[in-house]
């Protein structure tokens, strides 16, 4: 039994999706055959049921680094190996409207959590059959992606620093959020393989606007779908099943 | 006229292979269509031709962070959008032999000269449209490749630092080379389209050993072909998106 996600191996799959929120970790589950909740323990909800026949489990993590940090850990004692964060994300660029959804190639590593375990040097990028998977899906699916970098930090309501909020839009960053820097570096520590996508709830000018809100529903709705044809997809290849 | 490489706008392609070494500058240059020497200053060789009609230059880099931001300044100045290395590198890992190909989806920041341009917490990560054209054209020619997280630093004999390279061992780091992090960052910086793929050249025990030197070369020789062939396939996309 793990300290904080109290269930066992045989509850837990290989395949895992990782979003920050319970809601969103719910209405994932909503997508699988059989989802049973096998914990529910420090904030972390978790259900694991089956995707045509393929064992899938969805486990929220919370907002930021440390409590990230210890999901995926545990995940990872109890036999998960490939993790997807379906999260949600402000935006840099004024051509990301709200709704649309973003698949990370990388991300500039403003939070603390990583650092632990490696330098800040050290590339926070996903594994590119992770990111192939998810880019691919959305193909499949016909649903549009922004494919590019973005930052992940820990503090959501500390003061920005406006000159370097500049830099980082000129130089293509694509997201905001708080989660991946870590999901992605943990991933190369513990040999993982890892990506990324999130719905964006705002715009290059605003965060959460109320507006936005409906318009982001549907790009969650997307997120979720265009996650699990990749994972899907993932692990038809792993059984050497498909290309 | 650009300080230090000496050509002009109409001598340079939008789509540049960016070797370190002047040698491979010139085998790059063998595999295009009526290459021409453009420039030859400050180290910087600078080979323009065609490959199917589409106009493509190579230009070596020279060794490190410095001269190859110079170089890639410079060639953008000149109207390149699009790079690729082609480099050569060491490894860290068992599994990766002489002649064996690495496909970067990131590196290390152990170089100084991209902290000029962005602070060390940002990604040095190639263009996922150029790192995708670049396995595509691998899996296309069916030459084995290995595609993960690299190192580059600045200083190929100073005293590694044992404990933190066991450590990126351990994290899957394997390439081991000296230009790929200025040129990811100062792309992402500026806006342009950057990949790499190296040709290894040593072991996970033994640096530049003599035995592996033809094994090497074959690989030197592969990489040419993916990296043309990956340049190819973004040309053919961008004339089907922005037909002119």
């Amino acid at each position: 039994m793990e300290f904080h996600i109290h269930c066992d191996a045989k509850d837990i799959a290989r395949y895992a999706f990782t979003p920050g929120s319970h809601a969103r970790a719910r209405q994932i589950a909503a997508h699988f055959d059989d989802a049973r909740l096998v914990s529910d323990s420090r904030g972390y909800l978790v259900f694991t049921g089956t995707v045509d026949g393929i064992l899938m489990t969805v486990s929220s993590t919370g907002m930021g680094g440390p409590t990230t940090a210890i999901c995926l850990e545990e995940l990872g004692h109890m036999g998960a190996d490939t993790f997807i964060r379906v999260g949600s994300c402000g935006a840099y660029q004024e051509n990301v409207d709200c709704g649309d959804v973003i698949i990370s190639t990388g991300i500039f590593r403003a939070g603390g959590t990583a650092n632990n375990y490696l330098p800040v040097e050290f590339p926070a990028v996903p594994t590119f059959e992770i990111t192939r998977a998810l880019a691919d899906a959305a193909k499949e699916l016909g649903l549009k992606t922004h494919v590019g970098l973005g930052s992940a930090g820990d503090a959501f309501y500390a003061p920005r620093d406006p000159g370097m909020r500049k830099v980082l839009k000129q130089s293509g960053l694509v997201s905001g959020e708080m989660e991946s820097d870590t999901l992605f570096v943990l991933g190369a520590v513990r040999g993982w393989r890892t990506g990324a996508l999130f719905a964006c709830d705002g715009t290059a000018g605003e965060t959460k606007p109320d507006w936005c809100e409906a318009a982001f529903k549907q790009g969650q709705v997307n997120a979720i779908r265009i996650a699990i044809e990749a994972m899907k997809n993932i692990a038809l290849a792993d059984a050497g099943i498909g290309e | 006229m650009e300080f230090h490489i000496r050509c002009d706008a109409n001598d340079i392609a939008r789509y540049v292979f960016v070797p370190g070494s002047h040698a491979r500058a010139k085998k790059i240059a063998d595999h295009l269509d009526n290459p021409r020497l453009v420039s030859d200053s400050r180290g910087y060789m600078v080979y323009t031709g065609t490959v199917d009609g589409i106009d493509m230059t190579v230009s070596s880099t020279g060794m490190g962070g410095p001269q190859t931001a110079i170089c890639i300044e410079e060639l953008a100045h000149l109207g390149a959008d699009t790079f690729i290395r082609v480099g050569s590198c060491g490894t860290l890992q068992e599994d990766v032999a002489c002649g064996d190909l690495v496909i970067p989806t990131g590196v290390y920041r152990a170089g100084a000269t991209a902290n000029r341009y962005l602070p060390p917490a940002f990604p040095a990560a190639p263009t996922f449209q150029v790192l995708t054209a670049l396995v595509e054209a691998a899996k296309k020619l069916n030459i084995k490749v290995h595609v993960g997280v690299g190192w580059t630093g600045d200083a190929f004999y100073a005293l590694p630092d044992v404990k933190l390279m066991e450590q990126l061992k351990q994290a899957g780091v394997l390439s081991l080379e000296m230009e790929a992090d200025t040129l990811f960052v100062i792309s992402s910086f500026r806006g342009w389209r950057a990949g790499a793929i190296f040709a290894n050249d040593g072991t996970a025990t033994e640096i530049k050993p003599e035995w592996g030197e033809e094994a090497f070369r074959k690989g030197e020789e592969l990489e040419i072909q993916i990296a043309i062939q990956a340049m190819k396939s973004i040309a053919l996309a961008d004339a089907k998106s922005d037909p002119q």
